[in-house]
């Protein structure tokens, strides 16, 4: 016969706090807390330190591959349309018989630019508003492809409706509000939110860094704590496996505060000077294009292109603020800088090999503008035919080749500054990824406390 | 759309050419015409404007035209000459009358070469001119403060305008129809009540279309062209202004028709400011020549002969 143990009553959570407390008092059973402590915290070091750092390596990735990106293909994008439309300006100033290079310019850039609206549409995935707009300007394009159409057919012919559907067309493009370009912008502007989250992803991991740094602190007045323990009831000078997994804390802990203030600083320096001066630089790149086209367009109005002359002095103007003179660039050159515009945050936030590049920047717009004053000077004499071949012009001392010009030295400046932008986000991002890696170290603080604290626990047992 | 727009191109080209075939290049083909024969006797007399009760009387000249650089002594028509150029505010998208052509970026029409044969009496030759495109709009203000000489672009002569300006006889006689999409059932501006009809803004054109009885809705747009291209984009659904524009912008767009009869008469006059009414009675002076020597018919021909045949508006004059 079996005798059967009387049922016992279950045991409560008091009871279980009480026991635990009682062991506690014990030698072993406090050996035993210390293990089972330091465990649980290293644990929760691990977790929030690697996925803080994942977070943010994925927040810095995504700006390196798909934000950034965005905003300055929306950038290019905008610079992009903009010289379609001074391009077919041109060929339209040329004449029915149109000089081929301004209208090839007009088709390359209209094919780039649907390549960036395609890309852009594929980088959107699933944010809507993003799909939506890329539709619209799509749409808009076309129609504005059209009109351009129909304008050269009309001017081929010898209509001169043509130069009104021009006009059309170049409205369309340029409308405020609910033009092309205003809604490029509206698309740069909707990338620009998401690199908000992602910078305010950034500043939660700087908050998650305090809780990490707390919990650090906490593993080490653990194993702090387990030392001077075991100092004092088994009479050992040092644990050193203990000593051990205290340095790798501290080791770990000194680490990742360099880490976060290295990322910091380098993300500080690409988000607030190469990404603000590439983006400075796309948009002066974007007012050049508008101004030489305002300027076609004013020429081919002959005479009655006030609103054209008038759109090109407030681009300029925002350029620099002042009529560029040798002598400002001079100055500028030697870090003087006395107009305030695009071109002068350029050449403020530049250094070094950079400022040269801003300050050829500015003498090529010195001679741009130089041109451009003769061409004025032959328009306002009346002198239209000879303004229209100056402003055509690509040999040395005309428009077009003053105009090449600037745009080659931008293009020189702005691939700079991309590929400065690109190597501080990269050494930001290849730096999280090595200290998600370090992570792991967390595992050898646990192990080792362990191995350090399980041979006294056995004393207790045998 | 596009053939029948190519078949219209090349009968205008082919107009042209005819042209320049009577008159060589649209630069030199006007000093063909006859020259100017008499001796100096225009009075620089400044005639205070007078209560408008015809708007194609003009101030009648005080003799023939002066010969070219044997001007009168302080008349305004000296200081254009001691200038070395007329200034001219002229139309660049008006089809026959002043037209930027495309095909040899010249400018052409029946007013662009009113103008040179005012350089020619001026000057003895056609190329002291110094063109400004102006909108319609701006042709008042462009006199009044002296911006241009003269505004030669299909300018209507209205009593309002004769408050602001001065005017010189009348050179052409146009008349206000209506320009409609040809799959439109419209026959005249009145089967427009409520509808989009278009006008180049600040012409008297728009005023009709405002005035008009059955109350269409005149839309404003910068230039004759502009309205065209809002006709064809399906945005207006008619326009109406001048006879003779809308049959240049009919050759540019085989897909509208002009219907109606004339609703308003559009005399045409050269526009002058009332600060030199002596050289008012100088461009009438050279007026009278142009009808009486054949030169109007010419230039008739060689620009509107399409419109059919006609002859010079006679002058009217107030004194």
């Amino acid at each position: 016969m079996i005798a059967i143990a009387p049922p016992t009553a279950p045991r409560t959570l008091r009871d279980r706090a009480e026991h635990a407390r009682r062991r506690s008092r014990t030698t072993p059973g406090h050996l035993q807390m210390l293990v089972y402590l330091i465990g649980a915290t290293a644990a929760a070091l691990f977790l929030i330190g690697t996925s803080t750092l994942v977070a943010a390596q994925r927040s810095v990735a995504g700006m390196r591959h798909e934000t950034v990106p965005a905003i300055v293909g929306a950038q290019r994008i905008h610079a992009t349309l903009a010289d379609a439309d001074r391009a077919e300006a041109n060929a339209f100033l040329s004449g029915a018989i149109e000089a081929a290079g301004p209208h090839h310019q007009y088709e390359d850039d209209i094919a780039a630019a649907m390549r960036e609206l395609e890309q852009a549409a594929e980088q959107a995935g699933g944010n809507a508003a993003v799909g939506r707009q890329i539709q619209v300007i799509s749409v808009q394009v076309t129609q504005y492809t059209s009109l351009v159409d129909i304008a050269r057919a009309d001017n081929q012919q010898g209509f001169p409706v043509g130069a009104a559907y021009l006009r059309q067309a170049s409205q369309l493009m340029h409308r405020p509000g609910d033009g092309i370009l205003a809604n490029v912008d509206q698309l740069g502007d909707l990338d620009a939110q998401d690199l908000g989250a992602e910078n305010t992803t950034l500043v939660v991991t700087v908050g998650m860094l305090l809780l990490y740094g707390a919990v650090a602190v906490t593993v080490l007045a653990l194993l702090v704590h387990s030392q001077r323990f075991l100092r004092e009831r088994f009479r050992r000078r040092r644990n050193r496996r203990l000593l051990f997994a205290t340095g790798i804390l501290l080791l770990l802990a000194a680490m990742i505060t360099s880490e976060a203030i290295f990322t910091t600083q380098t993300l500080v320096m690409a988000e607030g000077q190469h990404y603000n001066r590439l983006l400075n630089l796309w948009h002066i790149r974007s007012l050049v294009y508008d101004a030489n086209g305002n300027e076609s367009l004013s020429l081919i109005a002959r005479g009655n292109g006030d609103a054209f002359d008038r759109t090109f002095q407030s681009n300029t103007a925002r350029l620099a603020n002042r009529p560029m003179t040798d002598d400002l660039v001079t100055a500028s050159a030697s870090g003087d800088v006395r107009f305030e515009g695009l071109l002068a945050d350029e050449l403020n936030a530049s250094s070094g090999s950079e400022h040269d590049e801003a300050v050829a920047v500015l003498q090529a717009y010195r001679r741009f503008m130089g041109v451009d004053a003769t061409v004025r000077a032959r328009t306002q004499a009346g002198d239209h035919d000879s303004a229209s071949r100056l402003a055509l012009g690509t040999q040395p001392g005309q428009l077009g080749a003053a105009f090449a010009g600037l745009n080659t030295a931008l293009g020189v400046t702005i691939d700079d500054a991309q590929a400065q932008f690109d190597r501080s986000v990269q050494l930001a991002e290849y730096s999280l990824i090595g200290f998600i890696a370090l992570q792991l170290l967390t595992v050898v603080i646990v192990l080792q406390a362990y191995r350090g604290l399980k041979p006294r626990i056995d004393e207790y047992r045998a | 759309m596009r053939a029948p727009r190519a078949i219209a191109a090349v009968i205008l080209v082919g107009l042209a050419g005819t042209a320049c075939g009577l008159f060589g290049s649209p630069t030199t083909g006007v000093s063909s015409l006859p020259p100017p024969t008499t001796a100096p006797t225009v009075a620089p007399v400044a005639t205070s404007p007078q209560p408008c009760t015809d708007p194609t009387a003009s101030l009648r000249p005080t003799g023939p035209v002066p010969r070219a650089g044997d001007l009168p002594d302080g008349s305004f028509v000296q200081q254009i000459y001691n200038r070395g150029r007329v200034i001219a505010g002229i139309a660049q998208d008006t089809l026959m009358f002043g037209y930027l052509n495309p095909l040899d970026n010249q400018l052409e029409g029946f007013d662009i070469d009113l103008v040179r044969q005012l350089s020619q009496a001026i000057f003895g030759d056609d190329l002291h001119v110094e063109y400004r495109v102006i909108t319609p709009a701006q042709s008042v203000q462009v006199l009044r403060d002296g911006t241009v000489d003269v505004v030669v672009r299909t300018l209507p002569m209205t009593c309002s305008r004769w408050q602001q300006i001065a005017f010189s006889s009348e050179y052409f006689e146009a008349g206000q129809r209506v320009l409609v999409p040809k799959s439109s059932t419209a026959q005249s501006i009145d089967d427009l009540g409520k509808k989009r009809v278009c006008a180049a803004a600040g012409t008297t054109a728009l005023e009709n279309i405002a005035s008009a009885p059955k109350a269409p809705v005149p839309v404003g747009l910068t230039d004759q062209t502009d309205c065209l291209v809002q006709l064809e984009l399906g945005k207006v659904d008619a326009i109406s202004t001048d006879d003779v524009i809308l049959a240049g912008l009919a050759a540019q767009d085989p897909n509208v028709k002009v219907v109606g009869p004339r609703f308003a008469t559009l005399p045409y006059g050269i526009g002058i400011s009332q600060a030199h009414m002596d050289f008012v009675r100088y461009v009438n002076a050279l007026l009278e020549q142009l009808r009486a020597n054949g030169t109007w018919t010419l230039l008739y021909n060689r620009w509107l002969s399409q419109l059919g045949p006609a002859s010079p508006p006679p002058a009217r004059y107030r004194d």
